[in-house]
């Protein structure tokens, strides 16, 4: 049943998903010619750069999908586990980069934990909620509970880089994860109510100072609009300007005349909407919205639970990851640094998205096996 | 969202309680579905609100931060003489500015380190560059208008905030040449002073406003290139200016002004059947492309400057008398001998000088009988000629800062007044007013405005606006003819300039030496002179009007042989130059061929001042008469020395009388103003009144 070399190869391309991986080309497309034009001015060495990691990130989606996903399900620990020693590893020795350790890194080349530990944190979830129903609701809240606690360990660690942002996805991906699990409801919501009071603790504990003036821009982008507010504001200028057509490719003022900040990196929405408008704007979000539901379409039809609950955490992952970048860039939400899935430039981000989708192209592949 | 398949069911349903399991997952997949896509839908939303409902807004406010009205200055148009000369053009030049906030970004030792290359290639002290680059600034000027090797030391530099942009530069390619009528523009292309600020309008032209974009660091971007702005050049200006003359007439004056280490000279030529402006000199001059460094005093004098014309006066009070048929020129007049007492005041002539006719007053140039002439004439019919010929007010040329002299109303005329102004005392005129008069008589009796620019052009040289000449008859045919030749007698034999004539060129002309009003005492000063000659030529059709003034000489100061020479000189070369024929028994006669001579400028002017001096003390003595008129009759015997009291306060006016063992009396208070009788020697016994006024 497990595939392995040649017939893995030969499963793949014969239950090749096709619609999948046309829509990940296109969006794969966009953040291309959207990158292509935010950095034009100001680091034209990017976009050449974000090439090599996409060919590391289809090298990374074909290795994952050709191995069996229930391989996966067997290493779950030790993926997981890897993926804990690198977050452990990174506040040890990481590099420190405008005060937070989120890189760890070989000379030039770097990498974020970070990043990879949403995939860890996927498969460890699905391994814990795949087994059978009566058993799953025999083990009740303490099984809950130590999803919940497996979810918070690597949180943690990523808060004290600290790295609010992507702490705070993490724990969104992993606790839609196991909401949408088939465990008491009763049991969820006793989770519910500690992970928040988790959460508050934490608050109280006290944000850095830069993560409380985020927090305060987003509830009045204009205190300071040459500070925190000045991304928020900029951003809203730059979608706004694009109105129903655009300004057209590589002319989007805001963008090229740098007064989007980071704009390759949290902000490639606002160059797209700058640039295509409102028309582009809904293309790219109708695009990303038909991939997380052919990501739950795959899950609705797996071969097993294992198989069910990974390709639901992709299309958590994916579903987070655009709803917050889109949300902070339209200042629907403050900001936080999360990157659009394979339109953001960022090698970690890429290699995990593409890790991802690897993932789901594993599961859509085997969903019909026997 | 489900994936029909036919190959899906029988495994599945094989799989037992994960099959039936898989119905209430799969409601919760459906669930997760709308939720997500409600979350989309939400922000899709938004996007509709920003990109459409709030779009203008945004946009505006967007817009706001980085568009930006960039001013591109337009070419400055040239000033051009009236054969197309240029007198004045303009040229694309670099300058350098930083962006400091870019450069302070990159820390402290970068600011350093810029500033100091920057010092090095713009040859600038390093404490000039530290105000632009600690400006904080998005943008400041470091240095303007570069020199060429300047801007590529700097490009080569590649300094990051350190840039370079083009600006149009005025320049004057003749230096100093016509520099205080030219005047000058700023380094925005501003006309400041002169032709460049009268036609500064015209000149600048549109300022071409463009929009431009201004990136996140302050930076200018321009996403079409400068091409895209419409070229709003300025118009070019063809002045009625000559070039060759104005060199000549430059050149004579400032020589003439050094030779007689004189405080200042003018000098203008006027074409007299146009009032157009040919040649304008000021001494000291100023070289517009460096107008920071122009010598104090340098300004366009002819039309700022009204002085005391003096005898040059004369001219139009003897017309008045001619033109209201109350004096023939050949009437007989009796001057006097020198002295002559008009009320309490007494006029002098310097010659004593008995039986004249009227063209003999002129020529001799008697302020005894000048006096006498304008009594028989009336002082409003005196006054009335002279406004009609334009004293008391500006004639309008289109230069800036032109003032109109001071003429009081007749009616506040005394009788000594009028005596004096009928000489040229007591009374002011701009050297563009005198030589405007001039030229009425000369081209038959019309007044022209007199004007310094024929025809605007535009960039395609295109004629946009063209000087009309606008003129008033002043005089009669008959009697500027009369006046021509009364003239002709001042520089013919027995005149105060006879040694000015021109062999081939029948001219005409008058001199005037004036004493100076000393501006502290306001009281005529025996030191300070303005010697002056005016006149045209050729006789019966005139081609050109030239006035000298000497301002302040040293030494001799008769305007005969102190202007006297320099107008002979210019007069000559530029008729020469203007291609006028000489009359044939000039030629036969002088035995020169006049046009084809080599022009030696200073070779005619010398032998001519010995002579000139030894006519010239009627004139002084005559303008000296106008301290007479402040003096009253009071004649006696010669053995006493009368020492000049003119600008003691009180306590120094007794001093100097107690040394000079002399009765004083003593009216007002202040400083002196007057003395009875004036220095010189007196009858012992003598008393003197002084009269004191306070300054100002």
């Amino acid at each position: 049943m497990i595939g392995s070399g040649p017939k893995a190869l030969q499963r793949l391309r014969e239950q090749f998903d096709w619609p999948l991986v046309v829509g990940c080309l296109f969006i794969l497309a966009i953040g291309l010619v959207n990158l292509y034009s935010a950095t034009r001015v100001a680091k034209g060495n990017l976009f050449s750069q974000q090439l090599a990691f996409l060919g590391l990130g289809v090298i990374a989606f074909i290795v994952v999908a050709a191995v069996d996903y229930r391989v996966y399900e067997r290493l779950a620990p030790v993926i997981f586990g890897a993926c804990l020693l690198q977050l452990l590893a990174v506040l040890a020795f990481g590099k420190n980069v405008n005060g937070s350790k989120r890189w760890l890194g070989v000379a030039s080349l770097g990498i974020q934990p970070s990043e990879l530990m949403k995939v860890g944190v996927i498969i460890i979830l699905a391994k814990l909620g795949s087994d059978e129903p009566t058993e799953l609701r025999r083990r009740g809240l303490p099984l809950v509970l130590s999803m919940v606690g497996l979810l918070i360990v690597p949180v943690g660690l990523i808060y004290l880089q600290p790295d609010l942002g992507t702490a705070l996805l993490l724990y969104v991906i992993g606790f839609s994860m196991i909401l949408l699990m088939p465990l008491w409801w009763l049991h969820k919501v006793e989770a519910f109510f500690i992970a928040p009071l988790l959460a508050l603790l934490r608050l109280s504990f006290g944000l850095k100072a830069y993560q409380k003036k985020r927090l305060m821009t987003f509830i009045d982008p204009s205190s300071d609009p040459l500070g925190a507010g000045f991304h928020a504001r900029q951003s809203v200028y730059a979608i706004g300007s694009g109105r129903w057509t655009g300004k057209g490719w590589l002319h989007g003022t805001q963008n090229q005349l740098q007064f989007l900040p980071e704009h390759w990196t949290d902000f490639p929405f606002a160059v797209w909407a700058e640039e295509w408008g409102l028309v582009g704007s809904l293309v790219l979000i109708g695009a990303y919205l038909f991939v997380i539901l052919w990501a739950l379409g795959v899950s609705a039809t797996a071969r097993d639970r294992f198989g069910q609950l990974l390709a639901l955490g992709v299309a958590c992952l994916l579903f987070w990851h655009v709803v917050v970048n889109i949300g902070m860039v339209t200042s629907v939400l403050p900001v936080v640094g999360v990157t659009l899935p394979l339109v953001s430039y960022g090698g970690s981000s890429l290699l995990t998205v593409m890790i991802a989708l690897g993932l789901l192209m594993n599961v859509s592949i085997r969903r019909y096996a026997y | 969202m489900n994936a029909a398949s036919p190959r899906r069911a029988a495994p599945l349903e094989s799989a037992g309680a994960w099959g039936a399991q898989r119905r209430w997952v799969r409601v919760r997949l459906i669930v997760a579905a709308v939720a997500f896509a409600g979350m989309f839908g939400v922000l899709g939303q938004k996007a509709y609100v920003l990109q459409v409902q709030e779009a203008k807004k945004l946009k505006d406010l967007a817009e706001d931060q980085y568009l930006k009205e960039i001013e591109l200055p337009s070419r400055r148009g040239r000033i051009l003489d009236r054969n197309g000369a240029e007198l004045a053009a303009s040229a694309e030049v670099d300058s350098v500015y930083v962006n400091a906030r870019q450069i302070a970004a990159l820390g402290p030792a970068a600011l350093d380190e810029t500033a100091r290359a920057l010092a090095a290639a713009l040859h600038e002290d390093r404490r000039e560059l530290d105000k632009p680059l600690a400006s904080k600034r998005y943008f400041a000027w470091v240095k303007r208008h570069v020199q060429p090797e300047e801007a590529k030391a700097v490009r080569a530099l590649n300094l990051t905030g350190v840039y370079l942009t083009r600006e149009p530069r005025r320049y004057y390619p003749n230096r100093s040449l016509g520099g205080p009528l030219l005047g000058w523009a700023g380094l925005d292309g501003r006309g400041l002073e002169g032709i460049e600020l009268g036609w500064d309008k015209e000149l600048r032209g549109a300022p071409a406003e463009i929009a431009g974009l201004r990136d996140a660091f302050g930076r200018e971007v321009l996403p079409g290139g400068i091409a895209e702005a419409p070229s709003q050049a300025g118009h070019d200006l063809v002045t009625t200016v000559d070039k060759f003359i104005q060199y000549r007439l430059e050149k004579a004056l400032s020589d003439g002004v050094e030779k007689n280490h004189a405080k200042a000279g003018v000098a203008v030529a006027l074409d007299p059947k146009s009032g157009e402006v040919l040649a304008m000199a000021s001494v000291p001059t100023l070289n517009p492309n460096d107008p920071n460094s122009a010598p104090k005093g340098s300004r366009n004098r002819v039309v700022t400057d009204p002085y005391e014309p003096g005898s040059t006066m004369k001219t139009f009070s003897i017309s008045a008398a001619i033109e209201a048929g109350v004096v023939k020129p050949e009437d007989k007049w009796f001057c006097e001998n020198g002295r002559y007492a008009i009320g309490p005041a007494v006029i002098h002539d310097a010659e004593h000088i008995g039986n004249a006719t009227t063209i003999e007053v002129l020529a001799q140039s008697s302020n005894i009988c000048a006096a006498k002439i304008a009594r028989r004439t009336g002082k409003e019919r005196v006054e009335g000629m002279l406004r009609r010929l334009g004293f008391g007010a500006p004639l309008g040329i289109d230069l800036p800062g032109e003032r109109g002299g001071v003429l009081r109303p007749a009616k506040k005329w005394g009788e000594v007044e009028l005596a004096t102004i009928s000489f040229g005392q007591g009374v002011t005129a701009t050297p563009l007013q005198v030589a405007s008069g001039y030229a009425a008589i000369a081209n038959g009796g019309t007044l022209w405005k007199p004007h310094v620019v024929r025809r605007v052009l535009d960039e395609a040289g295109r004629t946009v606006a063209e000087a009309k000449p606008e003129g008033r008859r002043v005089y009669d045919d008959k009697t500027a003819a009369t006046m021509r030749m009364m003239l002709h007698a001042v520089v013919d034999k027995g005149g105060t300039g006879e040694k000015l004539a021109i062999a081939g060129y029948p001219a005409a002309g008058k001199t005037g030496t004036a004493q100076k009003v000393d501006p502290l005492t306001r009281h005529y000063s025996t030191d300070k002179w303005a010697s002056s000659f005016v006149g045209f030529a050729p006789l019966d059709d005139p081609r050109l009007v030239i006035l000298v003034m000497v301002d302040e000489p040293s030494g001799t100061h008769y305007g005969g042989a102190v202007a006297g020479p320099i107008w002979q000189e210019v007069m000559r070369d530029a008729l020469r130059y203007l291609g006028v024929p000489p009359t044939a028994d000039a030629v036969a006669e002088g035995g020169k061929p006049a046009p084809a001579a080599t022009q030696q400028a200073a070779k005619p002017a010398a032998p001519a001042a010995p002579a000139v001096e030894a006519e010239a003390p009627a004139d002084d003595e005559g303008d000296a008469a106008a301290d007479g008129y402040l003096a009253a009759s009071d004649e006696e015997g010669d053995a006493l020395e009368i020492p000049d009291f003119t600008g003691l306060s009180m306590g120094e006016l007794l001093e100097a009388a107690r040394r000079a063992h002399l009765p004083v009396e003593v009216s007002g208070s202040g400083r002196v103003v007057g003395q009875v009788p004036p220095p010189g020697r007196a009858r012992e016994g003598a008393r003197c009144h002084v009269s004191l006024a306070p300054p100002g």
